[in-house]
Parts: structure tokens; C-alpha cells; sequence
């Protein structure tokens, strides 16, 4: 160490590795800084890509979501007009089930699906109770072997409700109006 | 749920019907209209009796359960005069007309009547 330190005498010397000095520690600050920088934005960089990674795994999440409710609302739909044969054909015993069929399939519907919009929701609360009542309805006729009800006005019935998850459907197929505007508002002129 | 809350729901389920922005619909009940919301669905309801009738209103969870049953009798025994029931009766009206289309009918067919003009004669 002693023979690092230049006699004292030599002042010029001194100087000379004071400026060197100097100049190192300027060079070292400036290292530093540039390395923060760098490393802030490469921090920065690597945030952008995990969260665009996120966005599009969130997007393919819901496009999976959305791909499910739409099979399930075209099963519900199917198995609406599937009852509405069994209303004219008499089979009256058989149809419970397939109320019950119908109602799970909405119900699992909007558990899954709690981004949809309040008019979204709302058709399918009300196509679940409608179903319910007419389910109780023949439900108590074949108990009293008593007629369960007229035939065209259940129809009527499943035929509207139908018809709005039809339009459910048509606006989740095109995604997003279904999630965050109000189709039904659209459709029925607005209600709710 | 406390009647204060019951009547403030009847009230501003009537004003709402009123403007037209609940969709009420017919149930496969006679007399029985409902109008769903995100989740929950209500029902209104008419039961004849000998000397008047009585107005219900029903509240059911988004799976159809009924949670809530209430009648003008239950809330005009607990308050003032017979308010709820002409508020329930109005609201079952309106939710009538809505669900049948009673507005649509009627301004159609006053679309296809010649409109009154002053020298008409109406006697009434």
C-alpha cells in the first residue's frame, strides 16, 4: 500500500492522480447511471411482455368462455324447441326433465359468466323462472292426472323466451356488445 | 325485508314501468306478469275477493326461489291509509299493459282511425 502513495513532495503527481481520480469516479457514475437505466428499462420491458402475455391469455380464456356459453345457449335453444313438440304431442310425463334440463343449463350460464352484461343476465333470470313456473305447473297436473295447462299459451311462453336467448346469442357471437353494452335495450326498445 | 324498503321498491318499480323501462312479460300463471332483472326476478299478481281485491308483489332469487311474498294488506296494515294498494294496483296495471302490449294495440289502432277533427259531432 506505502508504495502506491507517491511522496509527498511530488505535488504534479498528486494532481495528476487526483484528475485521474476524478475523472474515474465520473466515469464510474456514469456507468452506473447508464446501468439503472438500462436496467429500468428492461424492468419496464419485461412488465409490457408479461402483461401482454396476460391480455392474450385473458383473451383466449374468454374466447374458450365465450365458445362454451354459446354451445350451451344453442343446446338450451334446441331443447326449448324440443319441448314445444312434446307440448303438442301430449308426453307430458317426460317434460319435466327437460325443464330441468333447460333451467341447469342457464343457471351454469350465468354462474359462468359474470362478465355479462345486466340485460344478458336478466334474460336468462327470467327464461330460468319461466321455466320453473311451467315445470311446477305440469309438474301439479300430472300429480291431480288433471291437464297441465293449454298447449299454445306454454308455447307462446318458451317461444319468447326463445327467442331472447336467441338474441343472447347473436350477441355474444359478436362478443363484445354482449359483455359491455345493452342488447336488449337495442332489441326490445328500451327495457330495463 | 322492512316495509320502508318494500315501498320504495313498489314505488319506483312504478315509476320505472311507467316510463316503459322494465320489461314485463305474461307467465304461464293467468293474471301473473314478472319482469327479470340481472338477478333476481319479480312477479305481480291480483287475487279476487268478495268485497276487493288484493295486490301482490313476489321476489325470487336468479334459481326461481321466492324469497320475498308481500301484499298491499300486509304493508297498508302497518302504515297510514290505502296507499300500497293503489300503488300495487297501478303497478299491476302498468305491468299488465306492458306485458300484453296494451300501449302497441292501442296506437295502432288509433293509426288506422281518421284522427278527430273540430266539427266532428261526438255526442259524448
Amino acid at each position: 500500500m506505502l508504495l502506491l502513495i507517491p511522496p509527498a513532495t511530488d505535488a504534479s503527481l498528486w494532481r495528476q492522480l487526483a484528475y485521474w481520480a476524478d475523472i474515474a469516479s465520473i466515469l464510474a457514475l456514469a456507468t452506473g447511471l447508464i446501468g439503472f437505466v438500462v436496467t429500468i428499462w428492461n424492468v419496464r420491458r419485461s412488465r409490457d411482455a408479461a402483461n401482454q402475455a396476460e391480455a392474450a391469455a385473458q383473451e383466449a380464456r374468454d374466447s374458450i368462455l365465450t365458445f362454451d356459453t354459446i354451445q350451451e345457449l344453442s343446446a338450451a335453444t334446441t331443447t326449448m324447441d324440443e319441448i314445444k313438440r312434446l307440448h303438442r304431442a301430449g308426453y307430458w310425463t317426460v317434460l319435466p326433465d327437460r325443464y330441468t334440463s333447460v333451467r341447469r343449463l342457464l343457471g351454469s350460464i350465468l354462474a359462468g359468466n359474470p362478465g355479462l352484461s345486466d340485460e344478458g343476465k336478466s334474460v336468462l333470470v327470467g327464461a330460468i323462472k319461466q321455466l320453473g313456473d311451467i315445470e311446477r305447473l305440469v309438474e301439479r297436473g300430472l300429480a291431480t292426472d288433471s291437464n297441465p295447462g293449454e298447449v299454445p299459451k306454454l308455447n307462446e311462453i318458451i317461444s319468447k323466451q326463445a327467442d331472447k336467448l336467441n338474441s343472447l346469442l347473436v350477441a355474444l357471437r359478436m362478443e363484445k356488445p354482449a359483455r359491455n353494452t345493452g342488447y336488449a335495450r337495442q332489441q326490445d326498445g328500451g327495457t330495463h | 325485508m322492512p316495509d320502508s324498503k318494500m315501498v320504495e321498491l313498489i314505488k319506483r318499480l312504478l315509476a320505472s314501468s311507467a316510463k316503459g323501462k322494465v320489461d314485463w312479460e305474461p307467465t304461464v300463471n293467468e293474471g301473473v306478469y314478472q319482469a327479470a332483472f340481472a338477478d333476481f326476478s319479480v312477479q305481480v299478481r291480483v287475487r279476487t275477493g268478495q268485497l276487493s281485491d288484493d295486490y301482490g308483489l313476489q321476489i325470487y332469487d336468479r334459481e326461481g326461489r321466492l324469497m320475498e311474498d308481500v301484499w298491499d294488506t300486509d304493508l297498508d296494515s302497518s302504515s297510514a291509509g290505502s296507499a300500497n294498494l293503489e300503488r300495487m294496483r297501478a303497478l299491476y296495471t302498468v305491468a299488465r299493459r306492458r306485458a300484453l302490449g296494451v300501449d302497441e294495440a292501442l296506437d295502432k289502432i288509433l293509426s288506422e282511425l281518421e284522427p278527430l277533427v273540430p266539427d266532428d259531432d261526438v255526442p259524448f
